[in-house]
């Protein structure tokens, strides 16, 4: 079931409940990625970055439409068969990190690897690679409370990038950090973007991060 | 394929690493209740009297239920993370129980101890023959008493956890950090 597309999003409607009525995010939003694009979604805040990229990525369900990664309509699949796919498919970057606070650089980016029973010689040698690939092998052992933000946001990118994934989802990812790290942050993606093939959407509010990519979605905000 | 099976045990053993001090907490909880009820108990005269060894028997569980309940809450963050890292329900519910199943063992094991100990410097301290019951009786009772409340906490906290992960992903990680 392969498709020509990384990723289609095709008529996708969501909506949430507010307290008094129904909060339209989307009411029909497509488009498609071919593999090995670099995009980047902007819009006010609110407009439903985020949760395009919690659709897209299965953490949320739309209300109608369909998204296919590489060819499967993940809307109709089942729980399960969505974490597998988004486990092996999707790295996801997320706006807080999320990274698990007790454990180690090096636990968190072994993680994604752990769940899906990767064997301990080759997730092994995965995590150095990702490690080195976002620069943080040097303090791999650290707890993750001793870390700045931005190097937080280099172990997401690690953690991301772990399982080898055909897509990469980041949100903000340079939303906390000083100018010197949004570099590295944009070099990453862009190596991973040229030299690796990755797909990558990224949502964003910097200009530096829209310049570097070579297709735009602007995403405005609906009036309630 | 045979590692893959082996997941649920290496996150339940990961998470029991890593978040020691809240198991640390919840083996505190567990100890305590533990010790307090078999002193109780015992003072009470317990297996002469069998409506206060029920008794006794049910606020235990309930207090172990309640210590292993509470780790589930605290877990529910780092499921919404392994949700979104591709694990599967079943995987997530396996590696909860394996931890609440050795969290509340442990504690248990650690609880009936200090309990004889306490048990055994009180009837030093009181008259001969106040009790009707032997050390053996105390460690059966306060056995059983464990046995069943690290199994209702444990079915319990996977049985909650089952239910709140029909939860989207999305909806975890911003309402539970």
């Amino acid at each position: 079931m392969s498709d020509d597309f990384a990723l289609r999003v095709e008529h996708v409607k969501k909506t949430y409940n507010g307290y008094a009525q129904k909060i339209n995010i989307f009411s029909d939003i497509t488009f498609q990625l071919k593999s090995g694009a670099f995009v980047a979604v902007v819009g006010p805040t609110g407009c439903g970055k985020t949760t395009l990229i919690n659709l897209i990525a299965g953490l949320d369900r739309p209300e109608s439409g369909n998204i296919f990664i590489d060819g499967v309509n993940i809307t109709k699949l089942p729980d399960n068969k969505v974490a597998e796919l988004r486990g092996r498919k999707i790295g996801i970057v997320f706006q807080v990190h999320n990274l698990l606070p007790n454990m180690s650089v090096y636990e968190n980016v072994e993680l994604p690897l752990s769940i899906q029973g990767v064997n301990g010689k080759e997730r092994k040698s995965r995590v150095k690679e990702a490690l080195e690939l976002a620069n943080v092998s040097s303090y791999a052992q650290r707890k993750l409370t001793t870390l700045s933000v931005g190097e937080r946001q280099m172990v997401a990118l690690a953690r991301a990038m772990v399982t080898h994934p055909d897509i990469i989802l980041m949100d903000e990812p340079t939303e906390y950090l000083d100018p010197f790290t949004t570099d590295m942050v944009l070099s990453f993606i862009k190596s991973s973007n040229i030299l690796r093939g990755k797909t990558v959407l990224v949502t964003t509010h910097r200009s530096k991060v829209t310049k570097a990519a070579e297709r735009v979605i602007y995403l405005k905000k609906k009036l309630p | 394929m045979a590692f893959r099976n082996m997941t649920p045990i290496w996150l339940a053993v990961k998470d029991f690493q890593t978040t020691w001090f809240r198991v640390k907490l919840v083996i505190a909880t567990i100890v305590a209740i533990t010790a307090d009820f078999t002193i109780l108990f015992t003072v009470m005269n317990g297996w002469s009297n069998p409506i206060a060894a029920v008794l006794m028997l049910i606020l235990a569980s309930i207090g172990l239920s309640a210590a292993l309940l509470h780790l589930t809450k605290r877990t529910f963050y780092e499921m919404g993370v392994f949700k979104a890292l591709g694990a599967s329900n079943g995987t997530i519910a396996t590696s909860l129980f394996i931890k609440l199943f050795i969290t509340g063992v442990v504690g248990s094991m650690i609880g009936v101890l200090i309990g004889l100990v306490s048990t055994a410097c009180i009837s030093l301290l009181l008259p001969a023959g106040s009790f009707a019951i032997t050390p053996p009786d105390i460690l059966l009772f306060a056995m059983a008493s464990c046995i069943l409340g690290v199994l209702v906490g444990a079915a319990a906290g996977v049985f909650v956890m089952w239910k709140k992960s029909k939860m989207p992903v999305s909806e975890i990680l911003v309402n539970v950090r």
